[in-house]
């Protein structure tokens, strides 16, 4: 096991530089530098001059070749100095640490409210398996699936939060919940812990609720494929025949192996945990990861977009790593010697 | 064209436009509030909300002092530091209000915008028009207490000139300057290279004069990065307010300065509030959240028409110096000749494109500077859409169809071009599928071609194609060398490769000519080769819209952006937001938060 991880640790390496170059390339195709996008100062009439021009690419950098561009931002990322956002000039932790907490406050709080409900929703539908409420919870949720979170979350806000529609009287405004932000613009300072708490979670309820209902479909077909396959397991048959109750059959014996394919995907959503969600951060308004990438990639902001990736592929990589070990773990039939189990 | 894309066309027109540029972006509709007559005026008010007018009332009562009001931005300016890097907001929010420079332009004196003192009481331009001699008033100070000295603006203009700076964009007007030095504490004298009428504009209305004592230890690089200059997330200036705290991509909030030197402001607080959305920016404004609304875009615009907003709100409509363009690329052989150009633009539906694509909102012009100015010649109209003349004038220059294949031809060369648009431009694709058809009808083969921006830029600056579309945002004082200037085919803006001696003859003599009456008049002459020659295609002017609460007055829309310290408001945001107050800290704790800001004005929050 120790070897396997090992070996596993240095595949990290390459496949480290192998993303991080791809997103530098895609980006430099792209053929956008801030210095270009500056360049469209001229459309204002009076563009900067060709000698400012160059200072500025030499400001960034962008005047030597782009192999030694690329080796300067891996130094950068490997030494973490980090270095500042060229948008505004600001440290990138900086940047970061502002963004990272509300995403990770989001995306965590939906995840465990996708896998709360999926799981016996999955139990549920397996179990009544052909009748007609499991139809109807399949159909639902195929439809929630197949629901694009950008319609949702606008959906969302036009019905709840505008106030043309719905209104909870009690709030001394329009609408149910807050049109964006994260927390309330005026006087959130003041508040007390509790009272910030309460206003943080009234303002992330719809975010959550977009954020939650694709990855709650997707993981309860998961649960109830897992538990489907599993009933029909010779085990069952013999648990079955040796007089458990169903209850017990059910619990003990087909959702435990049920579960295995569940618990190996929460490694696999460790990145988007901090990726962030660019669509749903754009149309509530908060200032989360996503959001920081968009506007990285918009200038486009090298350093910034590498790091973002940078982070996240390597996220994805434990997150690999950890679903293998999870798997390893919850099903004793794997054991990891030195190859991958998948 | 590119203004569609609001934010980030806002963002990339002035992230390297110079400081000046980017203030100069609102124009005024109200120059002659004062000569309506009350009648008049009621009948004004009746339909300002149609017309996009500012009412009269805003301008009526005696102003009061107190209360704080709410602007809607649509993202964080990159810096405050706009010496640095002259973002839209950055310019609007800063200059003037904040910091100040050494003279100003008179925002209310629209076309002119006279140069105005400010941190300088009175200067002097030597006759060869070389030397400028500015004399600093004495009585001002930074808002952390320290006193203003000609120190400050010699360690200003020491990190703009260096060029190890970030100021690459404004140093694009300084480096007209060969010299300057102070001959005491509060005397500095500017020795220029050449005789430009755009100094004063460009250079000593435009830098904003930083505090020695923060800056002057700093090295160039220091200067430019937020990391290591405070001011650039916090500035201390001299202007009528001081700066009180930034949360990113919240808020940044601003208190009156009441030690100010000149006329001191009205309102305790001035809040910008960061709301990209512009739906939901209309949303909060319906809620008493918002006072103003600052991007109303052309659609949302028509929607409002009949909105129960216009009860609290008033709705402005402001025509700024701009113009959008189709360039005919003149080292292609079709488009070499005159006569042929104005078949083209015969050719164009302009009426029918500012009714249908521009929703109507949109003015034509056919002038190269700012549409008010005296440097427009009046008397040359829009060229009329007539494709009966333009065939005349097509078959006249010998492209007529001589294979009948359907499309023109002449010396076996057919007249089929690619036109260059933007793809952020929804607006210049559709106005292209528009002239493609009219086109065709008339033997012209167009072939549309839409690019990403920065492939655009790279085309247009390469004069590789045919004919483009873009937007010019210009200074109400301009200058037009850098467009049309043959010295500017290569390196230049002179994309469509225009190249006229008279034209190139007059522009040099305007640029020494400090005389605006003078110089207006050189303009007009170059404004007839233009008309004549059609190198362009003048499409249109495209207004700023905005909605301001009714409960603002004072407000005026200028090319130089909104003048904060005249606002001034009628009720403490009561009515339709105190329960929401309540609700969120009560008023008690808004009275708090103010005197806070006051104690932590020098500290940003946002770090």
């Amino acid at each position: 096991m120790l070897r396997y991880l090992f070996r596993r640790f240095f595949l990290m390496i390459p496949t480290f530089f192998g993303v991080t170059l791809i997103c530098f390339l895609v980006l430099k195709l792209t053929n956008a530098d801030p210095v270009t996008a500056s360049n469209a100062g001229a459309m204002s009439g009076h563009q900067i001059s060709r000698e400012a021009i160059e200072h500025l690419r030499h400001f960034y950098a962008l005047d030597r070749p782009w192999p030694v561009q690329y080796l300067r931002l891996v130094r950068r990322l490997v030494t973490l100095d980090l270095g500042t956002r060229w948008q505004d000039g600001r440290p990138i932790s900086e940047v970061i640490g502002e963004a990272l907490p509300i995403t990770l406050l989001l995306s965590s709080v939906s995840l465990v409210i996708a896998y709360v409900l999926a799981i016996p929703l999955g139990i549920f539908s397996a179990a009544r398996r052909g009748s007609r409420r499991d139809t109807v919870t399949t159909l639902v949720l195929f439809m929630l699936y197949s629901l694009p979170s950008f319609w949702v979350g606008t959906m969302l806000i036009v019905y709840l939060s505008s106030g043309r529609f719905v209104t909870c009287p009690w709030l001394g405004r329009p609408g149910c919940f807050p049109l964006q932000g994260w927390h309330s613009f005026e006087g959130f300072d003041q508040r007390t812990i509790l009272g910030k708490l309460g206003d943080v979670l009234w303002h992330i309820t719809l975010p959550i609720v977009t954020l939650s209902y694709g990855a709650l479909a997707s993981l309860s077909r998961y649960m109830r494929m897992g538990m489907l396959e599993n009933l029909r397991q010779d085990y069952i048959r013999t648990a079955r025949a040796k007089g458990l109750s169903e209850r017990r059959v059910y619990y003990h014996h087909a959702l435990r192996n049920a579960l295995i394919p569940i618990v190996t995907l929460l490694g696999l959503t460790l990145p988007t945990l901090i990726g962030g969600s660019v669509i749903v951060e754009q149309i509530f308004g908060i200032r989360g990861m996503g959001f920081v990438a968009l506007e990285a990639i918009r200038l486009p902001d090298y350093p910034l977009v590498i790091t973002i990736v940078a982070f996240t592929g390597l996220l994805t990589m434990i997150g690999v790593l950890l679903s293998d070990v999870l798997y390893a773990i919850v099903d004793p039939r794997i054991r990891l010697q030195g190859v991958s189990a998948k | 064209m590119r203004r569609l894309l609001v934010r980030d066309a806002v963002a990339l027109m002035c992230t390297a436009g110079l400081a000046v540029d980017c203030r100069f972006v609102r124009g005024t509709e109200h120059k002659n509030h004062e000569s309506i007559s009350p009648v008049v005026a009621q009948h004004q008010t009746g339909d300002a909300w149609q017309v996009g007018e500012l009412p009269p009332s805003v301008l009526e009562g005696t102003p009061r002092s107190g209360g704080e009001a709410t602007v809607q931005i649509d993202a964080d300016p990159p810096n405050l530091n706009i010496n640095i890097d002259s973002d839209y907001w950055g310019a609007q929010i800063v200059s003037n209000h904040v910091s100040e420079s050494l003279v100003t332009n008179d925002r209310y004196d629209d076309p002119q915008f006279r140069i105005r003192p400010a941190l300088a009481e009175r200067w002097n331009i030597s006759l060869d028009k070389l030397t400028y001699t500015f004399y600093l008033r004495k009585d001002v100070r930074w808002h952390d207490g320290q006193p203003f000295s000609a120190r400050d603006v010699i360690a200003t203009f020491d990190k703009i000139q260096d060029p190890n700076s970030k100021a690459a964009a404004i140093r694009s007007y300084t480096q007209s300057i060969r010299n300057y030095r102070g001959l005491d504490d509060y005397t500095v004298e500017f020795h220029m290279k050449e005789p430009y009428f755009l100094v004063m504009d460009g250079v000593f209305a435009s830098v904003l004069i930083h505090p020695a004592h923060v800056i002057g230890s700093m090295s160039a690089v220091a200067y430019s990065e937020a990391a290591t200059n405070p001011l650039n997330r916090a500035p201390i200036g001299t202007g009528p307010f001081r700066f009180s705290a930034w949360k990113s991509g919240q808020a940044i909030t601003f208190v009156r300065n009441d030690e100010y030197w000149g006329k001191k402001a009205y309102l305790d607080r001035l809040v910008f509030r960061i709301v990209p959305e512009a739906p939901i920016a209309i949303e909060l404004a319906e809620r008493g959240e918002l006072d103003v609304v600052s991007r109303v875009r052309a659609n949302q615009w028509i929607k409002l028409t009949h909105s129960p907003l216009r009860n609290g709100f008033n709705r402005s409509l402001l025509y700024e110096a701009n113009y959008s363009w189709i360039g005919w690329n003149l080292q292609r052989p079709q488009f070499r000749e005159a006569r042929v150009r104005k078949a083209l633009t015969m050719l164009i539906d302009r009426p029918g494109i500012i009714n249908s694509l521009a929703f109507g909102l949109a003015r034509p012009t056919t002038c190269p500077f700012y549409w008010a100015s005296n440097a427009c010649d009046k008397s040359l109209l829009p060229l009329p859409y007539d494709p009966v003349q333009a065939l005349t004038l097509l078959d006249s220059a010998g492209w007529v169809d001589h294979d009948g294949d359907g499309v023109r031809d002449r010396d076996g060369q057919r007249f089929r071009f690619n036109f260059l648009v933007p793809s952020v431009s929804e607006e210049a694709a559709r106005m292209g599928t528009k002239m493609k058809e009219d086109f065709a009808r008339a033997g012209i083969e167009l072939v549309l071609q839409r690019v990403e921006w920065s492939a655009f830029i790279r085309r247009v600056t390469t004069h590789d194609f045919d004919a483009c579309t873009m937007l010019w945002s210009l200074n109400p004082r301009d200058d037009p060398t850098q467009i049309w200037a043959s010295s500017s085919i290569d390196g230049g803006s002179n994309f469509i490769s225009f190249r006229n001696a008279e034209a190139d003859r007059l522009m040099r003599d305007a640029r020494a000519e400090l005389d605006d009456e003078r110089r207006n008049a050189i303009y007009r002459a170059f404004d007839r080769i233009l008309y004549d020659e059609q190198p362009y295609t003048w499409m249109y002017v495209r207004p700023q819209m905005a909605l301001f609460s009714k409960r603002l007055h004072g407000v005026r829309n200028t090319l130089f952006g909104w003048v904060f310290e005249d606002w001034w408001v009628t009720e403490p945001r009561a009515g339709r937001s105190r329960s929401n107050d309540a609700k969120e800290g009560g008023p008690s704790d808004d009275a708090e938060q103010r005197s806070k800001d006051h104690h932590s004005s020098a500290s940003s929050e946002g770090h």
